[in-house]
Parts: C-alpha cells; sequence; structure tokens
C-alpha cells in the first residue's frame, strides 16, 4: 500500500504549492509519510483503503490553511498591525475622490448638454464605481503590506514604554505609509485614465500628450517625494534639507501643473472641445474649469508648504 | 479521553484551554524522538487527544523556536521526520508543568 495514490498526491502538491519554495521539499516529504502512516492505521483499525486515505486528508483540512498554519502566514487579509492605518487612509480617500468624481462626472454630463435627471444619472455610477475603485486598490496595498511586511508574528507586542517621550508629528511611519499608499493611487489612476477612461463612454480627462514627458517627469517628483519621506522615517525626523527638497518636488509639480493647465495641455481635447462648444460668451466654461482647477492646486500647495514649516518647526522643538 | 468531549456547546472553550497543554505533553514526550503519527498516537493514549492539523504545524513552530530539533531518518522504507526535545525545550516544558500545576491547584481554590 506504499505506492501514493492520486488523492493524496494531489493534497501534498496543493499544500506544497502555498509554502515557500524553500521548505516545499521538505513539506511535501513530511507531509505524504504523515498521511501513509496514518493511512495504515486506519487500514489496521479496519477502514477500507480508500475510506481511509479519504478521511485522513479530510481531517487535514483546507490545503491552503494547513499551508498557512505551517509557515506562520497570516490567515486574514489585514491584520492587526495596519488595520487602523487601513481605516484611517480609506476614509480619507472616501472624503475626498468620491465626491470629486461625482462633480467631475456631473460636470462632463452637464456640459454636454445634459438636465438635471442626466447630470444625477452620471453622478451615480461614478460614486459607486470610484468608492468600489477607492476601496479594492487601498485594500490590495495594505494587504500587500501585510504578507510583505509581515515577520510571521502577528501580534503586536505594546508596552506604554514604546510610546514616544514628546510626539514628533514630523515621523511618523504612517505619513510614509499614507504617502506611498497615496502615490500608488495616484500613478494608477492616471494610467487608468490613459487607458480604459472613466465611466460607460471611457471618457479621458487628461491629454494624451501629456504622455511619456511630462508623466515621466511627475512620477519623479512622485518618488522624490517619497524617497524624502523615507528618509524621515528612517531619521526619525525632518530637516532643513529634507524638507526643502520635498518643498521643492511639491513647488514644481503644481506650478508645472498650473502652467500646463492655462496653456491647455492638459485636459484631454474632446473634452476641450465639448467644453468651448458648452460655453457662452458671458461664461467661458474653459476658462471656469482652468480657475478651479488653478485654485485647488494652489490650496493643495499652500497646505504642503504649511505642512512643511509645521513639521520643521516640531522638528526644532525637540 | 478523559473530559467528555460530545459536548458540542463547550468545544470552542475546551479547545482553547487545552491547546497549550499540547505544547507541553509533545515537549515531554519527545525526549524520546518520534515522528508526526507516532507522537499523535502517543499523545491520544497519554489523554492529550490532537488533530493532525494542529500537531503538525505545532511541531515545525516548536522546531523553528529551537525547542525541538529534528533529523531525517532515511532507514526505513517510508522516510519519516524524527523531532527530539532540546535543552531549551525541556526548561520549557518544566516551565509549562508548573504553571499548569499552580493553575490547578487555584482553580480548587475558586468559590
Amino acid at each position: 500500500m506504499d505506492t501514493d495514490t492520486t488523492l493524496t498526491e494531489r493534497y501534498v502538491s496543493a499544500v506544497a504549492r502555498s509554502v515557500p519554495v524553500a521548505d516545499r521539499a521538505e513539506v511535501s516529504a513530511e507531509l505524504r509519510a504523515s498521511i501513509a502512516d496514518e493511512r495504515d492505521g486506519r487500514i489496521a483499525a479496519g477502514e477500507e483503503a480508500g475510506a481511509a486515505e479519504y478521511a485522513v486528508i479530510a481531517e487535514l483540512g483546507d490545503p491552503i490553511a494547513y499551508a498557512a498554519s505551517l509557515s506562520g502566514r497570516p490567515l486574514v487579509l489585514i491584520g492587526p498591525r495596519y488595520y487602523a492605518a487601513w481605516l484611517r487612509l480609506l476614509r480619507l480617500l472616501l472624503a475626498i475622490v468620491v465626491p470629486v468624481a461625482a462633480v467631475i462626472a456631473g460636470l462632463v454630463r452637464a456640459i454636454g448638454g445634459g438636465d438635471v435627471g442626466a447630470v444625477i444619472g452620471a453622478m451615480i455610477p461614478a460614486i459607486l464605481m470610484s468608492g468600489v475603485q477607492v476601496s479594492f486598490w487601498t485594500t490590495l496595498v495594505f494587504a500587500a503590506l501585510e504578507r510583505l511586511g509581515s515577520t510571521g508574528d502577528t501580534v503586536l507586542e505594546w508596552t506604554p514604554d514604546k510610546l514616544p517621550r514628546t510626539v514628533i508629528l514630523g515621523a511618523r511611519i504612517s505619513d510614509l505609509i499614507g504617502m506611498a499608499v497615496m502615490t500608488v493611487i495616484l500613478i494608477g489612476s492616471v494610467i487608468w485614465d490613459r487607458t480604459i477612461g472613466w465611466g460607460d463612454d471611457h471618457v479621458h480627462v487628461l491629454a494624451p500628450g501629456l504622455w511619456p514627458w511630462v508623466m515621466t517627469a511627475w512620477f519623479g517628483l512622485l518618488a522624490i517625494g517619497l524617497v524624502v519621506e523615507v528618509f524621515v522615517a528612517v531619521r526619525g525626523r525632518w530637516n532643513a534639507p529634507l524638507a526643502a527638497v520635498s518643498v521643492a518636488a511639491s513647488l514644481v509639480s503644481m506650478l508645472g501643473a498650473i502652467v500646463l493647465v492655462w496653456r491647455g495641455a492638459v485636459i484631454a481635447p474632446d473634452l476641450m472641445a465639448q467644453m468651448r462648444a458648452a460655453s457662452t460668451p458671458t461664461a467661458d466654461v474653459v476658462q471656469i474649469v482652468n480657475i478651479s482647477i488653478t485654485a485647488v492646486l494652489g490650496g493643495i500647495l499652500i497646505g504642503i508648504l504649511f505642512d512643511a514649516y509645521r513639521k520643521l518647526g516640531l522638528a526644532r522643538e525637540v | 479521553m478523559v473530559l467528555d468531549m460530545s459536548d458540542e456547546e463547550f468545544d470552542g472553550h475546551l479547545q482553547e484551554l487545552r491547546r497549550g497543554t499540547v505544547v507541553l505533553a509533545s515537549l515531554r514526550l519527545l525526549r524520546e524522538p518520534g515522528y508526526g503519527y507516532g507522537l499523535l498516537e502517543q499523545l491520544s493514549a497519554a489523554g492529550f487527544p490532537t488533530d493532525s492539523n494542529t500537531l503538525y504545524p505545532l511541531l515545525r513552530r516548536l522546531e523553528k523556536q529551537g525547542y525541538l530539533v529534528s533529523e531525517w531518518n532515511t532507514e526505513e522504507a517510508r522516510p519519516r521526520k524524527f523531532y527530539r526535545t532540546s535543552d531549551a525545550g525541556l526548561r520549557l516544558a518544566e516551565t509549562l508543568i508548573r504553571d499548569v500545576q499552580a493553575i490547578a491547584a487555584a482553580a480548587k481554590n475558586l468559590p
């Protein structure tokens, strides 16, 4: 009875697929021997061979769960280590992205000459889609963090001694994680815009002329911001040169974006044409949109400058 | 079996209470080298019935933590991985036994 039957081999390879490559051979060999031992034990107790093998494997249970418990992997999507950060960021992103998406979708339909019903009709799928997109990508990034960053200890040992003596707001790991997730989502959404587009009509908001050079430059600036954030997390606090690099990168990207908006190089030509067609002598839609975008970008820029100033001040105090 | 395990209502709590005792029993039984299925039988006979999908991951974890050492025995027809309790494992078992006794004594004194 020592020949391996199909059921055992199928189970062993299903488990082996889910354990780290380095452990695969050993886990398979040990599991194969254990199943054979148990099966023989049951046969000796009077069970029929096929039923014995089936019972042994049924008792071991779902191969993915079994493999996870063998290698100490988390059986949760997002564990206690990242749950709070995930929830905080998800709420923030939903609060920002969903209304913005709804307004853009409504605006596009209004410019295209829709009545109130059509505008609301365009906003509802935009709300649903952006909510699903934001939730999915944020969760995906944190689920990956949970797996890549995990050392196998799923319990976070915490004592009151671990509280920092003074709260250095400028140097928290959560800032780095937040920044990284934001960067991934920003880059993901512009790629989404270029390739698939938004809504049923697959509207591309950004001009294709931005690719590849302007977008590459912008990704570069985002990367610089992220690298600065990594340095800050490693050092534990901000200093003047790091803050200067971070502010410079933000200044260049925001001012660059404002200049490009006024040159008419940011918004897709189709959308520009629609906005022009919807304009009246008293209300130039293009100009209204440009002013709105400038106001938003300017607001973000002022926020960034204020944040850097505050972080630098806090770093000096301690 | 010492306890009446048929009462499904209490299963979750009983499992939780027994989880640590399987570690203790395994560490003591593996002073003599043993392999997965053999240990499963020994545990059952000694009054610590354990599921295979609980025991095997547990052995791996104890080995990683250095409380067990292992060696492959390829002399027989079926190659098996044999585990043996290390010195650190024996010290852990001592500590666990003291604790179990202290808990049993304390439980007796409960109102």
